[in-house]
């Protein structure tokens, strides 16, 4: 089917057809706030919180609005307080990111209340997944369908009663090598102020140092699998690229093949495709909710499905009053470097 | 001609035999009072010496001999004596009354003597039936016609040709004759008894060449109606149509509870069921895929066929197989008496058909060819940046008549459709070259055969394939700099073979049997996907194919009761699906129960249970090629429809004819895919993707048809709900099925001005079909995090880019696009008349007052943005046909 809608296109545009553009139905809705998070285990809260738009004529376009003023509260799972998360201003943020101090625990419960003033609160309950067991036994540069790929063996146990929804994905994180120094007691980066560099660097206490700086900047690394058991088999099929490897694990130990494409593992100076960077392979234990939204989302991102040939995805998501999905996680992190730094 | 009779006594309740009964009562009693007195002589006239000159002959050759040669004379009425039965007698009758005896064994008459004369006289009171049977016929070519009804004009009772043209009808002694009649043709009256033994096989003279005919399947005052829709094919070519390819489906759209997909294409759709579950039947053979060119145009090239039946429902126990509708196509037989054809062109296809006898009288054959002439006439001028498109379809029959009883066919159909699209056309950039190549081949051999002259049997034997191969040259971009070229080749596969036999058995006129089964293996090979990539460590995994056998038997009684003003018709079908992993049954009852009112009036309530073996998995609302045909296995249970159906119809002087139908249907265990099936992968377990649900459709019908005279035409209603319900799926809730349109209406009109000029009109219209509009859009998850993706096609299929938004959808198809409805005129020229060589012209216009109907909508378009541009998003609509005038000449001689 991916293949035939742009010929079905073609077919419409050699015909004596034409494209028509029809306004949006007028619909009276008030925007929604969307909030994601993902509240992982041994982690402070990080989330980040925006503004939906209304489907409505006659204007509409995909621009959103940066939510800087909610009040994001962490509760614990009776409602009790546990701390106001704080506004960290990013330029480089699409949403407005809300962190906080409190450390997370693995095997609890967590509800986020978000409040985001003319809009309807928004309330989500996430449990963070015990601990569990992950054991990577090699790992393989290979082929597969044409495409080079690093292969990860890995063994998941599983947790005696607890069924586990196990997400496995990989990212690359845009490192940047900048110069830092010292002026009247605060750390610059000369990239930002090039020219208090050039007034600083000549004086005293001004500690210049060459380092790398992990960027709020990260590229999605397509992953495979050709196991059967996986809930991808739900979504396409296995010789499809993902965003994640999902299973669901009951009783007992998973043992499976996760493929990474080795495309932008190293940088190619030729390509402005992968940055240079480090390659961050997850093995995640998530919530129910979280893992329903990660399966729907793999298929919208395949497919939306936002034309009339073929039937809409819905999105799974847990929030009360508003848009978006409040995950738990546990999560073991694999960096790879690649890259010279 | 003659007559085999088959006498029953049967007792007369109608007034008009009851007189009869008092007449010959009286000449009973007369016979009883004097034979006393005249016994001796009597005695004597029966007792005479006589030799027959023969031992064969008929019984009107043996009284006239007897009354030549012995002087007797013999008075006897005709009426109710079949004079020109053969007889054979033992040789040992040696007298007059001996020689009687045994002509008129088993008539029901005995020979007295009286008054010098010897009387053949009925043996009781009861009024004597026999049958009468045979094949209704074109007389120009001996074409057999089917649903051709067969009545007494006196009693008004009467049976219909079957669909190999063949009637049975009990008729009393009594009766001075029956009408043939067909709206398609000049009815005709047989006198009775006929004048020969053996099958009265009718001929009748067609109508006007041009004249339309508008047959439906209830026919004023015929005992044997049923609830289907039937056109001949004169039908056809009345109406407007779309680039002048008269399309039998498309025409089949006209009437109440049928409806399409989208604008002009031939996807039927009946009564709120998907076009999967339609079964089709091409002389008898059934068919996976019946779309050319993305389902514009239906594989039946109108120009071969000579019949199509529709049933919505009141199915009869012969049908299953499928949940919706059976449309029963049939092909012409070919002239047996002489050899013509016609030749059809217009700026867009040719077509070619050429009929005639083999052997005059006992053997025909029928060949049609149509083609597209797109590429031929345009390509290297116009088309050949974009690629390479025809299609072409070929219909042969070979029709061997063995003898009076039996009967030979044997068709071939072979379609294609090659489609080779360029990745470097002007309009659309692509990173791939692909070629669809996808065909459907039939065959059967069919035997008919009058056992006798009230059983009928046939027994078909099958062969279907539908065949796709698809051919990709593609780009797949790894990155920037670095991709794959890919060359794949897909092949999905349907193979039947499979042998049935139906047995009609006309106990009575009140009483009809039939019954019947069939042997159906299917070979399934759905995805089977290969290409230059290595595979690596992709595992290589087997194309799935599945081996099946599926059993069905059948019977049905259908009853006349109460002087033919109550029909029921109850009948049983058995359908069973083995493969190695699974084994499903099926009963499914069925029922159809119809009384009679006075002034052409009738009610009828159905009831039919319908099981579906097979499965389409298909996303997309066109009818495409690649729609994946599956069989019921272990997780995937069959899927079952329970219809009711109540209507009611009014007859005004065999033109008018009204009627209103009420309908429910329940849809059990059927299957839709909540993700989009990428059937060229080997790796695409399709049982993970499907999922099983409900389905309810409901509504009701008008039509306000006129059928005969100068001015005919067509109006219908539909108003109409379906809906789906599936567990995960729009939250478990129902929503509105994408075939749901609230209202359909057609309205079709023609007039003859002259049998050689013709002019008509349609005009449809269909409520806007359900599309799923996000309530809102929020940012994407990826897209909030920072987190880009554009490697190995990491972005969505349909753009090159990826969306910084994701879609909140509260309710699956909570919005109705525009209505479709389009006005079409057209004229039809008749030049030549009765002439060797006739020459006929068509034109019009479709869609004459220019509307942009929706062939695709999208919510955002297929864009090139990139992933943090801003956009405006709305609704695009892209449009197939505006006004579109076509002309298309026929040659014929």
């Amino acid at each position: 089917m991916k293949y035939l809608l742009p010929l079905l296109l073609l077919v419409s545009m050699i015909l004596p057809g034409c494209e028509q553009e029809l306004p949006l139905p007028h619909v009276k809705a008030a925007p929604r706030g969307v909030v994601y998070a993902e509240l992982v285990a041994n982690g402070t809260p990080e989330v980040r919180v925006g503004k939906s738009k209304p489907v409505s004529g006659p204007f509409l376009d995909n621009s959103f609005q940066l939510v800087e003023n909610a009040k994001v509260q962490l509760l614990d799972k009776n409602g009790q307080q546990l701390e106001i998360l704080s506004y960290v201003k990013d330029t480089s943020n699409v949403m407005g990111l809300y962190t906080g101090k409190t450390k997370l625990d693995a095997g609890k419960n967590y509800k986020l209340q978000v409040d985001i003033p003319t809009l309807k609160p928004i309330t989500a309950m996430a449990t963070i997944p015990p601990p569990f067991r992950v054991e990577l036994l090699d790992t393989l540069r290979s082929l597969l369908n044409g495409r080079p790929v690093l292969r990860f063996h890995f063994t998941v146990y599983p947790l005696p009663g607890v069924k586990q929804y196990l997400v496995m994905e990989a990212l690359k994180q845009t490192v940047d090598v900048d110069t830092s120094f010292t002026y009247q007691g605060v750390r610059y980066r000369k990239s930002e102020q090039p020219d208090l560099y050039e007034l600083a660097k000549n004086l005293p206490g001004a500690a210049i140092k060459k380092d790398s700086f992990y960027m709020n900047d990260y590229l999605r690394i397509p992953c495979y699998t050709q196991d059967e058991n996986a809930d991808n088999n739900q979504v396409g099929g296995l010789n499809e690229n993902y965003n994640s490897i999902l299973f669901t694990q009951t009783g007992k130990p998973l043992t499976t093949y996760f493929y990474i494409n080795a495309t932008a593992l190293s940088t190619n100076p030729a390509e402005a495709i992968a940055p240079v960077g480090r390659v961050l392979v997850y093995v995640k234990s998530v919530s129910r909710e979280y893992y329903d939204f990660l399966l729907t989302y793999e298929k919208v991102k395949r497919n939306p499905g936002l034309n009339s040939l073929i039937q809409a995805i819905q999105l799974r998501s847990n929030t009360q009053g508003g848009l978006g999905v409040v995950g738990g996680s546990y999560q073991k992190v694999y960096y790879l470097y690649y890259d010279k730094l | 001609m003659g007559l085999n009779t088959n006498k029953t006594a049967i007792p007369s309740s109608l007034a008009s035999n009851f007189s009869r009964f008092l007449y010959l009562l009286s000449f009973v009693l007369l016979f009883c009072a004097t034979s006393l007195q005249a016994q001796n002589n009597e005695s004597d006239l029966l007792q005479q010496a006589y030799t027959p000159p023969s031992r064969q002959g008929t019984i009107l050759f043996f009284i006239q001999h007897i009354q030549k040669s012995t002087g007797i004379n013999i008075s006897y009425s005709s009426s109710f004596l079949h004079l020109n039965k053969k007889v054979q007698l033992n040789g040992t009758e040696h007298t007059t009354g001996a020689i009687l005896n045994t002509i008129l064994q088993g008539t029901g008459i005995q020979a007295a003597a009286l008054n010098g004369k010897i009387f053949l006289l009925r043996e009781n009171s009861q009024t004597q039936y026999y049958t009468i049977s045979g094949f209704v016929k074109e007389a120009s070519s001996n074409e057999l016609i089917i649903n051709a009804s067969v009545y007494d004009p006196v009693t008004r009772k009467g049976t219909e040709t079957n669909a190999f043209g063949f009637y049975s009808l009990q008729v009393p002694d009594s009766c001075q004759g029956v009408v043939f009649s067909h709206v398609g043709y000049q009815p005709a009256f047989q006198h009775l008894p006929p004048p020969d033994e053996g099958q009265l096989d009718i001929h009748l003279e067609p109508r006007s060449t041009l004249q339309t005919v508008v047959v439906k399947g209830e026919h004023e005052d015929v005992a044997s109606q049923q609830s289907y829709i039937n056109m001949p094919v004169g039908y056809v070519s009345g109406f407007p149509a779309l680039l002048g390819e008269k399309d039998v489906l498309k025409s089949l759209q006209l009437y109440p509870g049928t409806s399409s997909s989208l604008e002009s294409s031939a996807n039927l759709l009946i009564r709120g069921g998907g076009a999967d579950q339609n079964l089709y039947l091409l002389d008898g053979v059934p068919l996976y895929h019946t779309g050319h060119l993305f389902g514009l145009f239906s594989i039946f090239n109108g120009d071969a066929i000579k019949d199509v039946s529709l049933y919505k429902d009141a199915f009869p126990a012969r049908y299953g197989g499928r949940l919706s509708s059976v449309v029963d196509i049939r092909t012409r037989d070919g002239d047996m008496k002489n050899w013509h054809g016609s030749f059809k062109l217009s700026p867009v296809s040719g077509n070619i058909l050429l009929e005639g006898p083999i052997v005059k009288d006992k053997s025909s054959a029928s060949l049609s060819l149509r083609r597209s002439l797109v590429d031929i006439l345009y390509g290297s001028r116009y088309l050949s940046d974009y690629g390479k498109y025809y299609l072409y379809d070929v219909n042969f029959k070979l029709n061997q008549v063995i003898n009076d009883r039996n009967r030979l066919y044997i068709s071939f159909y072979k379609g294609q459709d090659k489609m080779f699209i360029q990745s470097t056309n002007p309009v659309i950039q692509l990173f791939d070259d692909y070629n669809f190549d996808w065909s459907n081949i039939t065959a059967a051999a069919k035997w008919t055969r009058v056992v006798s002259p009230k059983i009928f049997t046939n027994t078909i034997a099958t062969y279907s394939r539908f065949y796709n191969v698809f051919t990709q040259n593609s780009i797949i971009p790894l990155s920037f700099f670095d991709s794959l070229f890919v060359k794949g080749k897909g092949v999905s596969r349907v193979r039947d073979v499979a042998i049935k036999n139906e047995t009609e058995y006309n106990v009575s006129n009140w009483q009809h049997i039939s019954f019947g089964g069939s042997y159906t293996y299917h070979n399934f090979a759905p995805t089977a996907y290969h290409n230059n990539i290595s595979a690596g460590e992709a595992m290589q995994r087997k194309a799935p194919i599945y081996y099946m056998s599926e059993f069905s038997a059948y019977g049905e009684d259908e009853l006349s009761l109460l002087n033919d003003r109550l029909v029921i018709r109850p009948g049983l079908h058995l359908g069973a699906l083995a493969q190695k992993t699974s084994f499903y049954t099926s009963l499914q009852p069925r029922l159809m129960v119809r009384w009679q009112l006075p002034k052409s009036q009738y009610i009828q309530l159905s009831f039919a249970k319908m099981t579906q073996f097979v499965h389409q998995l298909t996303t997309p609302v066109i009818n495409l090629p690649t729609d994946l045909w599956v069989p019921s296995t272990e997780n995937i249970k069959p899927e079952h429809a329970f219809s009711y159906g109540l209507a009611y119809q009014r007859q005004w002087q065999g033109n008018w004819r009204f009627n209103v139908n009420l309908y429910y249907k329940q849809l059990k265990n059927i299957v839709t895919t909540n993700t989009v099936l990428n059937i060229f992968d080997n790796s695409d377990l399709w049982e993970k993707k499907v999922i099983a649900g409900n389905g309810y459709n409901y509504g009701s019908e008008l039509l306000l048809e006129k059928t005969q005279g100068r001015f005919t035409g067509i109006f219908s209603y539909s108003l109409s709900w379906a809906w789906r319900q599936f567990d995960r799926i729009n939250g478990g809730k129902m929503y509105p099925y994408k075939e749901d349109r609230r209202h359909n209406i057609s309205l079709a009109l023609k007039y003859q001005f002259n049998p050689k000029w013709t002019v008509s009109a349609t005009y449809k219209f269909a409520s806007g079909a359900p599309f799923t509009l996000p309530v809102q859009i929020f940012p994407d998850f990826d897209w909030s995090r920072n987190i880009k993706g554009y490697l190995d096609e990491r972005y969505s299929p349909f753009s090159t880019s990826q969306v910084n938004y994701l879609p909140y959808i509260a309710r699956l198809n909570n919005y109705r696009l525009n209505p479709v409805h389009h006005l079409d005129i057209g004229t039809t020229l008749l030049l030549g008349g009765e002439k060797r060589f006739q020459h006929v012209i068509s034109g019009g216009i479709y869609n004459i007052y220019n509307r942009s109907n929706p062939f695709i909508v999208s919510f955002d378009q297929f864009s090139y943005f990139a992933f943090d541009d801003i956009y405006p998003l709305q609704l695009y609509q892209y449009s197939l046909f505006r006004a579109l005038p076509y002309l298309s000449y026929t040659f014929k001689f």
